[in-house]
């Protein structure tokens, strides 16, 4: 849930990048992390298994500046993609404002994004969440490699919501800044007017 | 008045001798949002680091505890971890503050029975009084309603994009 403190003129929103593991989620807010300066971010958290694959979650927190008096925050999370960590996705969507959908766009990858999404959706759902009613975005990551599947086909086999989509290659930085931007408009369109 | 006001005015009506030095104690939203602090006061930056982890161990209790039982009362948990004089210790959300977890996070401290202590006192006294629903302002207007590309534009203008 956001939180919007109008005494400070703060609002504070929540994106979480979902999508099946070595997608290129953490990739995608390390880049964020790389390319900001040190006053609009804070430290990045990464709860890491010792080979560097994501236990818990990984944390940035990002401060843009100001839209119209409002000092924005966003709070960037990964969820963990191994299958097995279920429990630890479930738990970081709680209170989520908008969703990055990172997409493997190898071919042999497609079953797994499939699984992913069902698994998105079952969890939002089963918290309480429409997934047709949260800010969502796609991106289609790994575009630099040989072996990819059409955007066309990612679309019609992932994106049934119609949602703003993005090619990427987030090891080379290209089109992360542009999906964070998308997401991050819906969300502060979809905000409320808070406490 | 805000929830921060809120709690910062029932905060006061608490007498503790709270450490100088060393203890800041934290109002945070269970999903991590730092609503108010007091004591040893952190930069922005910092508190939001804080505020996502703390909220991240004390949801994982939460469900590892579920996973063990789900039967006892949750009202009587604490979690606590620390050596002798630095750690953190988080109260759970009581029955009419239901989504509000109070966190204590100390160093350098020659009597952390102390901190447990307040922490009581502050569980007490939030267990009497309902801070505010923070489920508000869904039916509320959009803030931003009619942003526009400009605007964003410039959110991200350090990105070049």
């Amino acid at each position: 849930m956001s939180f919007v403190n109008h005494n400070k003129k703060e609002v504070n929103c929540k994106i979480v990048y979902y999508g099946p593991g070595l997608g290129g989620k953490t990739t995608n807010i390390q880049y964020v992390y790389k390319k900001t300066s040190g006053d609009n971010k804070g430290n990045m958290i990464k709860l890491n298994t010792e080979n560097e694959r994501t236990l818990f979650f990984d944390f940035l927190p990002l401060e843009l500046g100001e839209i119209r008096g409002y000092k924005t925050r966003f709070h960037l999370y990964t969820v963990p993609g191994q299958v097995f960590y279920e429990a630890s996705r479930k738990l970081i969507l709680r209170a989520v404002d908008g969703l990055i959908f990172v997409a493997d766009s190898q071919l042999e990858k497609m079953e797994s994004n499939i699984e992913s999404l069902e698994g998105l959706e079952k969890n939002l759902t089963e918290q309480g969440y429409d997934i047709s009613k949260i800010p969502l975005v796609f991106q289609w990551n790994k575009r630099d490699l040989p072996n990819v599947t059409p955007c066309e086909d990612l679309e019609k086999r992932l994106n049934k919501w119609g949602a703003p989509s993005f090619e990427a290659s987030a090891v080379n930085g290209d089109g992360v800044f542009e999906t964070l931007k998308e997401v991050s408009k819906l969300v502060l369109m979809n905000l409320k007017g808070g406490l | 008045m805000t929830i921060e006001n809120t709690l910062l005015e029932h905060f006061s009506k608490i007498t503790f001798d709270l450490p100088k030095k060393g203890l800041t104690v934290l109002a945070i939203s269970a999903e991590g949002q730092v609503l108010t602090q007091m004591g040893e006061l952190r930069d922005s930056k910092e508190l939001q680091s804080l505020g996502a982890l703390l909220a991240g161990v004390w949801q994982a209790s939460e469900a590892l505890k579920d996973f063990m039982s789900e039967e006892d009362s949750r009202e009587d948990l604490k979690l606590n971890f620390q050596n002798a004089h630095s750690g953190y210790l988080l109260l759970p959300p009581t029955q009419k503050n239901p989504r509000i977890v109070f966190a204590f996070v100390f160093e350098k401290q020659t009597n952390p029975g102390k901190i447990k202590h307040l922490a009581g006192k502050i569980r007490d006294h939030f267990d009497e009084i309902e801070i505010m629903n923070l489920d508000t302002g869904k039916e509320e207007e959009l803030l931003f309603k009619d942003i526009t590309e400009d605007e964003v534009d410039k959110l991200f203008s350090f990105a070049g994009i």
